[in-house]
Formats: C-alpha cells, sequence, structure tokens
C-alpha cells in the first residue's frame, strides 16, 4: 500500500498512483475522428440548461489548493483539471485514446510528434487557445520542477510550428506513451495570462468546457459552461455542482433524498439506490487493483526464489477473496490488466489457482520445507485489512508466518525505510499503462525501491511507448504482463469494481455512466445528461 | 378586596357564623394496603379574630388537617375522605383550583415550622414578598416594594428597606419567620394558619415572635389557626383549643377551662407532661407508649391502650364526641373521671 | 460578583491552557503518517520526501517544533493549511460561524427538549409522559449521535422529503435555507444532551418541588406555572448548568462526526478532512481552538453558578 498520494475514498484512506490503460488508435496520419459524443440516443431529451448535482472530494486533490497543474501532488486532480482546463487528449471507453483539445496528430518521425489544435478555441478568458499556448503549456509542465518532469521525461523540445501545429521531439520513440500521457494531468493547459500574473494557483482559467463560477476550497465548487468550447454536446447541460462529500453513506442519503445526482458510494448503497424509483446504482468494472508489493525484498532470500514467490502465488485463494471480500462484482488480479482492458490476457487467467499442495511442493522444492517468517505491511482497516488476514491464514497453511504490521505510511516505511518484505498497495494505472510497468519493476519507478531490472522488460515497454498501433501496444502490454506473472514479482487480489450512485434526472448518452476507475479519478462527465422534465 | 368566593351580599347574611367552620372531615393516605384515614370526623371551628388552637403529639393529624384547610396536601397519595371546610361559608373543598389560588395566600395565608427553609434560597427576601403581594393585588412593581418594605418594618426587622435586597441566607431563623409573616400578611388575610410557627426557634425569639404574632393578630383583625404539640405555647397565644389524638379531636374547649378542667385523661397526660413555671421539671409525667395506628383502634377509644383510667366500656365500641355546652370530649368516662388540670 | 474572582480564576486558566496545548501538540504525534510523503507527490525520491521534511520543521526537536508553533499561536498565527495553502485562522474564521451555529442548534435542541421532558417528567411523575420521557432519554443516551442522524435522513430527508440530507446555508443566503439544512444536524448532536438534561431535570425538580419553599409559593396562592418557572427552576437548573458545561464539550467533538455525514463545511469537517490528508496546522489549530471554547465555556458555567447561587456572589 503505497501513499503516494492519500486521498479518502469510499471507505478508507488509500494510496493510489494514477494512470490509464490506454492505447492509441491514433496512428500517423491524421486521426480526425470528431468527437461528437457517441451514440447521441438520449440528447434529444437532454436539459442542456440543467445543473448537476455531484459529490467529490474536494479537499485532498491539490487543486482545492492551488490550481497550477504542475503544483498537482495528487491523480485526483484529474477530476477537476478535465473540466476546467480539459486535457489535450481523451480517453475512450476502452481506455484508447481520442481527440481532446487536440483535435489530431501525426506521427513525423519516431521520434517526432505533431499535434494538430483545433480552430477557433478560446481560453474561458478570452484569449486563443493556439500553439503558442499549447506549447508554452507543454514545456511549463516538463520543466524541473514540475510535478510531471518525469512522466515527460522523453520529451526534448516543443515547437509552435504554426498557430495550429506543436510539434514535439523526443528522445526516444515515445509517441504513443506521450499521447497516452497527454490524457492525464500532463495534458492540462492554462491560460497564458493567469500564469503570467500569477493568479493561476488561486483561480484557474484554461480551455475546459467549464469554467469556475464559485470555489469554496473543503465545501463546494461551481462550475459553468464554458460557450466557447469546441463540442456542446459533450456535456450537454448548464454546469456541474460539486459538493465536497466523500462519506459512501453521506452520499447515499443525499442521493435518496433528492439532493445529489452523482456519486461515488458503496456495494451496500448500491442496492438501497437500486430499489428506490428516484435513484440508481451502476457498478463498474475498474482496473484499480489491490496486489501486495514483493518488491523491496526481490533480492533478498527468501523472497529472491522465484518458486517461493510462485508458492506465496499458489497459496492465496485470491478468488475467494475477491468475491466474499471486495463483493460478487470484484474480479480476481491474477495479471496487471483486467477483462476488457488492453493488454488483458486471458491466457493469464487462472495462473495461479489456488492449490496448497503446490505451493507446499514449491517451498520444499526452492529449500524451504518448514516454511519462514515474513512481514507485510496492509491497510490498517477496511475490506484490504481483511483480505490481509486471509493471506496470513492461507500462508500459515503451508508454513509461512505473515506477520501484518498494519500503518498507512507506506512510502516511508516500505519503500523507503524497507521495514517489511511486502506491502499492500492500491493501484490506479495512469492513462498511459506502460507507467505501471516503469513505476513498479522500472529503471526510474518510484516503487521500485529494490532497483529490480530487467532489459527484456524494459526493451518491451519502451517498444509500447514508442508505438501507435493498437495491436501492437496490446502485444507487448500483455508480453510485459506475463513477465511479472510469470516471475510471481507480486500476489494480486483484486480489482476493485467502482459503484456509482446517481438520481432519475441523469441520463447516460450510450445507456450506462462511464468512469475512470474510482471516486477519486471520478466519472466520465461527458457520458452523462440531464433529462428534461 | 371584594371577595372572590361568594357575592358580598350573601357574605352579609352569613356573618355571624364563623370564619371557618370544619366539619366531619376525613383525610386519607392511600398505604400498601390500601387507604389508611389518618384525619377522622374533625369538627371545628374558628371566628372571626379569634385565635384557635390545634394540638396534638406528632402523627395526631393536626398538621394534615391544616394543610387540607388549604387543600395543599398532594392528591394522590392522600384523599380528602369526606366532610366540608367552610371557610365564610363557602366550602372550599367544591373549589377548583384557579378559585382555590385565589383563596391561598389571600383570605387565608399559611407560616411553617422551618424558617430556614421555607424561603426560596435563590431569590431576595424584597423579591419573595413583592411576589407575594402581586399574587393577589394589581400594583406596580414599586408600589409592591414600598409595601413589601412596610410589611418587613411592620414585623419588627430593622433597617427594611435595605433588608429588601438581602438573599434568605442572609437572615437568622428569627428574621426570616418575621419574614414569612410579613409574606403571610401581605394580603391581609381574614384567616393565618401557623403550623408550628416557633418549634424550631430558640426559647426567646418564639416568645418574641409570639408577641409579634398577638400583636398583629389585633392589628389586622385576623383570626389565627394555631397548630403546635405545645399546650404552653397555645396558653399563651390561643382563645379556645382542640386537642387531637390519632386522627381525632378529643378535646376541645377555651384555654381556659382546658386547662382548669381536662375532661379527657390524653389532655390530662399533656398537662402534666407540660413543664410550668414555678414546678420542678423532674416531675414531668410524660405518657407512657406511642399513638397507635388509628386502623388498630378503630373499634375503641383510640387512646385506651395508653390510658391509665382505661375500663371494659372504653373498649366496646368507638367513642364519639360528646358535648358539655361549649366544651366537648371524646372520652365514656368523662363523667366519671375527675382529671387534674394546672391550678 | 467581584472582579477580582473572575481575574482570579482566569489566571487559574493559564496553566491548564498550557497543558492542553502540549496535549494538542503532542497529539498529533500520535497520528500515524507523514505529510512531506504526502506533500512530495506521487512521484517523490526519498531525497525530495526529506527536503520537504525539512522546509516543514519536521526533522527538528518536538521541543523546539513545539516553541516555534506554540509563539506563532500567541500572536494568533495558526499556521497555514499544508494542503489548501490558506491560513488556518482565516479558514477557522470562515467555517467557525458555521459550527457554531449548529452547536447553538444542537444547544437549543439539548436546553428546550431537556427542559421539556424533564419538567413534563417531573410534574407528571409516574404517568405516561413520565415514562414517555424516561424511555425516550434512555434511548436518547444509548444511540450515538450518527445512529439518529440516518435515522433522521430516512425518515425526514429520504421519505418526507423535509430537510436536505446534506449541505448547509448560511444565514445571510436564506434563513429559511438556514433553518431547513441545521434541523436535522442540531436534534442528531443535541439528541443525547436533551436526554442526559431531561433525566438530570427530571431528578432534581422532584426533589426541588418537594421543597418547603415551594409549599410555601403554592401557600400564597402563586399558579404552578410560575412555581416552577421561578422557584423550582432556578434551584434545579444548577445541577443542568454543569451538565451543560459537559455536554458542549461533547457537542463540540460531536461536530466532528455530524458535519460529516451531513456534509456540513464547518469545523469539525475541516477538522476530520485534515486527519486525514495528516494536515497537521489544520489539525492543532482547530483542535486548540475548539479546546479554548471549551475550556472557555466551562468558565463561564463557573461563572454563571454566581448568578444562580447568592451565596456565591454574596460572599
Amino acid at each position: 500500500m503505497t501513499r503516494i498520494f492519500s486521498t479518502k475514498v469510499g471507505q478508507g484512506t488509500v494510496g493510489v498512483l494514477l494512470t490509464l490503460t490506454i492505447p492509441l488508435a491514433a496512428c500517423s496520419n491524421a486521426q480526425t475522428q470528431a468527437s461528437s459524443p457517441s451514440g447521441s440516443t438520449g440528447l434529444a431529451s437532454a436539459d442542456r440548461e440543467g445543473i448537476l448535482r455531484a459529490a467529490a472530494g474536494l479537499t485532498t486533490p491539490s487543486l482545492s489548493g492551488s490550481f497550477d497543474p504542475v503544483k498537482s501532488i495528487s491523480g485526483c486532480d484529474i477530476l477537476l483539471g478535465r473540466l476546467i482546463f480539459g486535457t489535450l487528449i481523451t480517453l475512450a471507453p476502452d481506455r484508447t485514446i481520442k481527440p481532446g483539445l487536440v483535435e489530431s496528430w501525426d506521427v513525423v518521425d519516431e521520434k517526432t510528434l505533431d499535434l494538430h489544435i483545433r480552430a477557433n478555441m478560446k481560453f474561458h478568458n478570452g484569449e486563443v487557445f493556439d500553439a503558442k499556448a499549447v506549447k508554452a503549456g507543454i514545456d511549463r509542465n516538463r520543466a524541473k520542477d514540475s510535478a510531471y518532469a518525469g512522466s515527460l521525461e522523453a520529451i526534448v523540445d516543443a515547437e509552435a510550428v504554426d498557430d495550429k501545429t506543436v510539434r514535439i521531439r523526443t528522445s526516444r520513440p515515445a509517441a504513443g506513451g506521450l499521447l497516452a500521457t497527454f490524457a492525464g494531468r500532463e495534458g492540462m493547459i492554462p491560460a497564458p495570462a493567469s500564469i503570467a500574473d500569477g493568479t493561476l494557483g488561486t483561480t484557474p482559467i484554461g480551455a475546459g468546457p467549464f469554467k469556475v463560477a464559485e470555489w469554496r476550497p473543503g465545501e463546494s465548487m461551481k462550475l459553468r459552461r464554458h460557450d466557447a468550447y469546441f463540442d456542446p454536446d459533450q456535456f450537454p447541460y448548464a454546469g456541474i455542482d460539486f459538493v465536497h462529500l466523500t462519506d459512501v453513506a453521506a452520499v447515499r442519503n443525499a442521493l435518496l433524498a433528492d439532493n445529489l445526482d452523482l456519486g461515488f458510494v458503496d456495494l451496500e448503497g448500491i442496492d438501497a439506490l437500486k430499489a428506490n424509483p428516484r435513484t440508481g446504482a451502476q457498478v463498474n468494472t475498474s482496473d484499480s487493483a489491490y496486489y501486495v508489493n514483493l518488491n523491496t525484498s526481490l533480492h533478498d532470500p527468501p523472497l529472491d526464489n522465484l518458486k517461493v514467490r510462485q508458492a506465496l502465488n499458489y497459496a492465496f485463494n485470491r478468488a475467494e477473496v475477491a468475491k466474499t471480500i471486495f463483493g460478487p462484482t470484484a474480479a480476481p488480479k491474477w495479471q496487471i490488466f483486467p477483462k476488457g482492458f488492453p493488454g488483458h490476457d486471458p491466457a493469464l487467467e487462472n495462473y495461479y489457482t489456488f492449490d496448497p499442495a503446490k505451493a507446499k511442493q514449491l517451498l520444499a522444492e526452492a529449500g524451504y520445507p518448514n516454511g519462514f517468517a515474513m512481514t507485510m505491511q496492509a491497510f490498517p482497516t477496511g475490506p484490504s485489512a481483511r483480505s490481509a488476514e486471509v493471506l496470513k491464514s492461507n500462508l500459515a497453511d503451508i508454513g509461512v508466518n505473515l506477520t501484518i504490521v498494519p500503518g498507512p505510511n507506506m512510502t516511508q516505511d516500505y519503500h523507503i525505510d524497507k521495514k517489511t518484505n511486502a506491502g499492500q498497495n492500491w493501484w490506479i494505472p495512469r492513462t498511459d499503462p506502460t507507467l505501471t510497468f516503469l513505476s513498479l519493476y522500472g529503471p526510474v519507478g518510484v516503487l521500485n525501491t529494490s532497483k529490480y531490472s530487467n532489459p527484456a522488460l524494459n526493451d518491451i515497454v519502451y517498444g509500447v511507448q514508442g508505438s501507435t498501433d493498437q495491436a501492437e501496444i496490446n502485444t507487448g502490454l500483455q508480453q510485459a504482463s506475463k513477465i511479472i506473472v510469470e516471475e510471481a514479482r507480486e500476489i494480486g487480489v483484486a480489482y476493485t469494481p467502482s459503484t456509482w450512485g446517481y438520481s432519475a434526472r441523469v441520463g447516460f448518452k450510450d445507456g450506462a455512466l462511464r468512469d475512470y476507475g474510482n471516486a477519486c479519478t471520478g466519472a466520465d462527465f461527458s457520458s452523462i445528461f440531464i433529462k428534461k422534465t | 378586596m371584594t371577595t372572590l368566593i361568594v357575592n358580598e351580599e350573601v357574605m352579609d347574611e352569613v356573618r355571624a357564623d364563623p370564619l371557618l367552620s370544619v366539619e366531619n372531615f376525613a383525610v386519607e393516605f392511600a398505604t400498601g394496603h390500601g387507604w389508611s384515614r389518618v384525619v377522622d370526623d374533625v369538627s371545628f371551628s374558628v371566628r372571626a379574630g379569634e385565635t384557635m388552637g390545634l394540638v396534638g403529639e406528632s402523627g395526631s393529624g393536626k398538621s394534615v388537617t391544616a394543610m387540607s384547610i388549604m387543600r395543599l396536601i398532594p392528591t394522590p397519595p392522600g384523599r380528602i375522605a369526606a366532610g366540608r371546610i367552610l371557610f365564610e361559608g363557602q366550602d372550599l373543598l367544591a373549589l377548583d383550583e384557579p378559585q382555590m389560588r385565589k383563596v391561598r395566600g389571600n383570605h387565608i395565608a399559611m407560616i411553617f415550622q422551618e424558617p430556614l427553609t421555607a424561603l426560596n434560597p435563590a431569590f431576595t427576601i424584597g423579591d419573595q414578598l413583592v411576589e407575594a403581594i402581586r399574587a393577589h393585588r394589581k400594583v406596580t412593581r414599586k408600589q409592591a416594594g414600598d409595601r413589601a418594605a412596610e410589611l418587613l418594618d411592620l414585623v419588627g426587622i430593622p433597617g427594611a428597606r435595605q433588608r429588601l435586597r438581602d438573599y434568605p441566607h442572609r437572615f437568622s431563623g428569627g428574621m426570616l419567620q418575621r419574614a414569612m409573616i410579613a409574606g403571610a400578611l401581605a394580603c391581609s388575610p381574614k384567616l393565618l394558619i401557623a403550623d408550628e410557627p416557633t418549634t424550631a426557634l430558640d426559647v426567646t425569639v418564639q416568645a418574641q415572635i409570639l408577641t409579634l404574632l398577638r400583636g398583629l393578630q389585633q392589628e389586622f383583625n385576623m383570626a389565627m389557626l394555631f397548630i403546635s404539640h405545645d399546650l404552653g405555647v397555645v396558653a399563651d397565644i390561643c382563645d379556645r383549643v382542640a386537642v387531637m389524638y390519632a386522627g381525632q379531636i378529643v378535646e376541645s374547649a377555651t384555654v381556659y377551662e382546658l386547662f382548669e378542667r381536662p375532661l379527657h385523661p390524653y389532655t390530662e397526660g399533656l398537662l402534666l407532661a407540660m413543664p410550668q413555671h414555678g414546678k420542678p421539671t423532674d416531675r414531668l409525667v410524660p405518657i407512657p407508649g406511642v399513638v397507635p395506628e388509628a386502623a388498630s383502634v378503630a373499634d375503641r377509644c383510640r387512646f385506651e391502650t395508653r390510658c391509665r383510667y382505661a375500663a371494659d366500656e372504653c373498649r366496646a365500641a368507638p367513642v364519639p364526641l360528646t358535648s358539655y355546652g361549649p366544651r366537648a370530649t371524646r372520652c365514656v368516662r368523662s363523667k366519671d373521671l375527675v382529671l387534674g388540670g394546672t391550678s | 460578583m467581584p472582579i477580582q474572582y473572575i481575574v482570579k480564576r482566569l489566571i487559574s486558566l493559564l496553566p491548564v491552557l498550557l497543558i492542553v496545548s502540549i496535549g494538542i501538540f503532542g497529539l498529533t504525534y500520535l497520528i500515524p503518517g507523514d505529510a512531506a510523503v504526502t506533500l512530495a507527490g506521487e512521484s517523490a525520491s526519498p531525497e525530495r520526501i526529506e527536503a520537504i521534511r525539512t522546509e516543514l520543521g519536521l526533522n527538528e526537536a518536538p521541543l523546539v517544533q513545539y516553541w516555534t508553533w506554540l509563539s506563532g499561536v500567541l500572536h494568533g498565527d495558526l499556521g497555514t493549511s499544508l494542503y489548501m495553502h490558506v491560513p488556518v485562522t482565516t479558514e477557522l474564521l470562515r467555517r467557525f460561524p458555521v459550527t457554531i451555529s449548529l452547536a447553538i442548534g444542537a444547544l437549543v435542541v439539548t436546553i428546550v427538549g431537556g427542559l421539556a421532558g424533564g419538567i413534563a417528567a417531573a410534574l407528571r411523575r409516574g404517568t405516561w409522559v413520565d415514562r414517555l420521557v424516561q424511555g425516550g432519554a434512555s434511548v436518547g443516551i444509548a444511540m450515538p449521535s450518527f445512529w439518529i442522524a440516518l435515522i433522521l435522513i430516512v425518515v425526514f430527508a429520504v421519505n418526507l422529503g423535509w430537510f436536505p440530507a446534506i449541505g448547509y446555508t448560511s444565514i445571510s443566503e436564506s434563513p429559511t435555507g438556514w433553518l431547513q439544512s441545521i434541523t436535522m444536524p442540531s436534534v442528531a448532536l443535541g439528541a443525547a444532551g436533551a436526554a442526559v438534561v431531561a433525566r438530570q431535570l427530571r431528578g432534581s425538580l422532584i426533589d426541588v418541588m418537594n421543597m418547603d419553599y415551594v409549599r410555601t409559593a403554592k401557600a400564597r396562592g402563586l399558579s404552578p406555572r410560575r412555581i416552577v418557572a421561578k422557584h423550582a427552576l432556578k434551584n434545579a437548573v444548577m445541577p443542568i448548568l454543569t451538565l451543560l458545561g459537559v455536554q458542549v464539550a461533547y457537542l463540540l467533538g460531536g461536530t466532528v462526526i455530524v458535519e460529516q455525514i451531513f456534509g456540513i463545511p464547518g469545523v469539525g469537517k475541516y477538522i476530520y478532512d485534515s486527519v486525514f490528508t495528516l494536515d497537521l496546522p489544520v489539525v492543532q489549530g482547530a483542535v486548540l481552538v475548539i479546546a479554548l471554547l471549551v475550556v472557555l465555556i466551562n468558565f463561564l458555567v463557573d461563572i454563571s453558578y454566581g448568578f444562580v447561587n447568592p451565596k456565591l456572589r454574596q460572599e
């Protein structure tokens, strides 16, 4: 469990990393998808003057303190960032990339990427959203003291070729990775004037679909439609009133009492909301997952032994844990990417099917017939804490004595001070799926505390970053995933479902609510419309 | 002040009658095993301007009787089982609570045994006097304040106006009883019920209070029902006296007659137990035994168990109160016995 | 009451305040976790975390940190929120009216509910009214505020729709909106207090109604209302005052939970959010101010004894 940034989501403080799996369809040459909302079934009946009432955590994200994207310390900032600044690239429901503020792109050569900016775009303050502004924003985002210095490190230079084109040169082939990365916080571009006059921190001005009408830190935020936004159908309502509310019970009650239109709830809330005619609920598959990180001890016995790590995986009844602890809609985590996401490999499902006998045998082969003792940091409360108890009991059955050290300070205690052999983590993939490998097992990964290095893995991952071909990307991700699984570098636990409640006022363009994986990264507000009454 | 009970014409007709007339009055209290009659067949009257004494030991029912006149016994657990209490011809028992409130403190006032706790410690003497006045008189706070100072002065408290601002804890017991009396006089009542008003006080203070009461009674031409266990005090202040025993009146007479020649052995016993000037106290003769449960002696003379003159006839049946002219006694042997009074 | 008495009592509070400040400062060491790690962001190196830690002064000796904090506090500077980048004092001033209005609402519920229940039960002793009040009081004391809150929400917000389930409207925005938004939280927060007060008041009122001075008041022909409201209550209320001092402390503590449940942006929610983000300056500042408030209220309760009990005043 890593407290990379912590936020109160649902039922516990969780450490989160960010990402998203992306992949893209962007091939060279003018991938010009008009990004009008797909399947606008409900749009005719949309109340375009309606205001959506939504719950969100408005304290934890640094955006609530400073709106300057480069000062962001939390992946959750993307929730407001998408709405206020917009992003250069956006993510489709299948986690492939789509045009955002950038209308199309060209991979000029393997180290050169051209971004074509939409015409007639304006920031909220009336400034023109052009190549110059985008270049300045990208340069600012990749600067040494920026929060994104690491994720944009491949960029050598950005240049405004003309009003509508920004040319990016990279140190290695990275076009696919960059495009995916620009769907995240790295793709937020503030208005130049707000940077110049130093007001960006308190008054965010972007070119996104909504401008900030009222802001009460830790309390509420009112967003209102930015009329110059390029696609009026993408968010077909007049604004969003966010209220700072993270308690799942409060969100449920507020929905039931018709004080709210959208919020993250828990499984218990799902049932209550479905039972009420005024509200509805939806459980989405998510690629956010709990797993047990073994990285810190990869070089030390006994975890340096592959058979030992495999034994631990065989000993753990993750299918049962996923079902009974994380709920009927949770999927056990067998590999890096869940079903339905790029990089998922059906062949890896049930790879370490629960088999204590085999686990014992592997232990014996590894030279530990009587087991051994190890320690693990775990979240102190919530389902993850209960899953840790099951793991402890499963491992005891094969003679491994697991001591659980509850504590929220994972980064310090586990990754820096290395106080335990293993640690529970909750991982939210970033928009660029390769960052999962790079962060945990790559040469610059902050969570790669044992400095584990596998050149074969690195080659595959960088290859994926350089590619804009979805099939190629998919294969690469599968290969990388397979390496991690076969080498048993972690013990997967479960993909946590994202659980949303909504009011009957709300309709969905595709018939279903889309989201970005969890409460903090948020729902996809472009999948929503407000019904006319 | 117009009386609120009955109209003036009616009042004129009954003026000759006693101010207060208690008739065949009975009170019962709920106990674990049914109703227990603690006051039984009590009749007496108080005429305007006179002082009537009600004497008896603890538990004789005298205080319950007094509280009943004010309708201040809690119901439940108590209940009035029989009788009438006529005040200026009006049966107080027939009044509803708001009407009764207009009698209390206005036509009939009451003072109590324990002055230290009888006033609210959280309010000044003046406040509580003003309140007593304004309960029945439509006067301004200022007028009531002046009247309160007058009253305090009247009951002999020096520096009355200043002392109005004092809280009760700054007053001695005697002064508090004076303040209580001042409060009782606030609305010039026709009847003052004084329930053992001197019992808790020092002997010297007792005498002062009695003197004060006597003086005020004459000044206000006020009738007084004086309740005491102490025949000596009663002799000091009362015109007539009724002796109660085990819930019943056993003898009534003028003070002079009672002391001169008691008709009931219990009265004789009280007299013998009473210290008198010029007599050595070792000659006091206490009444043997204790007051019995009324129910256990309901079928006979209630005093029989402690009476040195008890005979078979005393145990035969309950004894009725028999009148001898202005006197009355509840003793079947009263004709046979010659009892000793104080000389 | 002599000024000296008040001054003397105030001076005696100083050591209390010192201990409170040490306690609050020390308490934050018990919160697991490290703000520097959070602040460093998600791609932080150990060096960066260390740098932030040094910047925040987290590497100083505890005594030095305490002194730095305390001298700031004495100058009215409670520090700056690590996340919101807003001075804690500013934010507290913005949020205090919210929490105070909730606390006052809860206090009104406590006092009105407690007085009404206590008086009704005492005057109708042994009747169904008494049994109802006593039963209700037992339930009120036993039920935690969040449970009462949830029941209220289900009944009055979800099913009847009379009150909003969440949110706060300031009184300047809309007085009726304010009343609506504050009603259920106030009841949830004040119910336990009302139960305690009702129970205590019933007992002391029954005692007081048996006092001689109440008999005197009756004998003077005063109305029952006046007897209860003036003579009995003023004396019966004495033990209640002590109780209220304690209740206010409970109540301010309770705002942390109740504000969370009702999504009310007051000091309690500020503390709650800040504990989870390890925003130590906020936690320390907000808890300190709440603690000061509790000390102050208990001081006022002490002083108020003098007004109820004339013996203390005149001597």
